[in-house]
């Protein structure tokens, strides 16, 4: 059964990932992340991270592509104008790559799987020990990840104002 | 235990390979964020597979980071590109110059 959901997993991840490579409008694209989005969640499931699952699915899912989602509709779905032989130029370099993933990983994971084990076991699916390491060994990046977070709403505050606006009331003063 | 980690890699470093393609030839930026999200999400699922085989919190940690600061950059990448499209009237990247004056 586990095999079986890996599979299906595997297959909505990298599926979706290939429909926002090959789409033409941006609609298609954002529905193609959805459903890479929720296969990458469904393998968090498998590895029983069952916490970063479910934050995955709330943040990606449910605010990124909802930004997405927004973008385009406040610029309108444009489609692209790609030739049928260029797609097939993306999927067979697709392929090509894929079959040196499929030659790598394994030396990859062999080689790390030579390394020693951490003495302490802790486990990935709780969101208690999240919080325990985030505010204890975690601290400082804890907090300028807040800070980011900050900078980056006041810069999106920033940009978004209408300068166009502003200098016609310089004008009107 | 190679095994449980190459499971998890392979699907992870696929992922990441192609949003690497796709943030190499696509051209409206649109479509490159969502490319660039796609790396990020392939990054995070390499980093919980060496995470879950070897039961460590870290790699969790840094995935929750990289959750944190992917919404702030999606934020921020698209107040610039309504930005460049009420310049530019396109959201190309050629266009990207358009928005120095």
């Amino acid at each position: 059964m586990a095999d079986f959901s890996y599979y299906i997993f595997c297959a909505m991840l990298l599926g979706g990932a290939l429909v926002v490579l090959l789409s033409r409008g941006y609609v298609n694209a954002a529905m193609g992340m959805l459903c890479s989005m929720l296969g990458a969640a469904g393998l968090m499931v498998l590895m029983q991270c069952y916490f970063l699952a479910f934050v995955m699915v709330s943040v990606y899912a449910g605010s990124v592509l909802v930004l997405f989602v927004f973008v385009v509709m406040l610029i309108g779905d444009v489609k692209e104008n790609s030739s049928i032989w260029r797609k097939i130029g993306i999927v067979g370099l697709w392929v090509v790559l894929g079959a040196f993933v499929g030659w790598v990983s394994p030396m990859l994971s062999q080689a790390a799987a030579g390394l020693s084990k951490t003495t302490e076991v802790v486990f990935l699916s709780q969101a208690k020990n999240y919080g325990l390491v985030l505010m204890t060994e975690f601290m400082l990046p804890f907090q300028i990840a807040g800070a980011l977070l900050l900078a980056a709403m006041i810069g999106v505050m920033v940009v978004a104002k209408n300068p166009s606006r502003k200098k016609a009331r310089r004008e009107l003063v | 235990m190679s095994d449980i980690i190459n499971q998890f890699l392979a699907p992870a470093l696929m992922l990441f390979i192609t949003g690497f393609v796709g943030a190499m030839l696509k051209r409206n930026l649109i479509s490159l964020f969502m490319c660039v999200e796609l790396m990020l999400c392939g990054a995070m699922l390499a980093l919980l597979s060496f995470a879950s085989a070897y039961d460590d919190m870290r790699g969790g940690v840094f995935t929750f980071f990289i959750l944190t600061i992917a919404a702030a950059e999606v934020a921020v990448g698209l107040a610039i590109l309504t930005r460049l499209f009420s310049v530019a009237k396109s959201v190309s990247g050629n266009n990207l110059g358009n928005l120095r004056d």
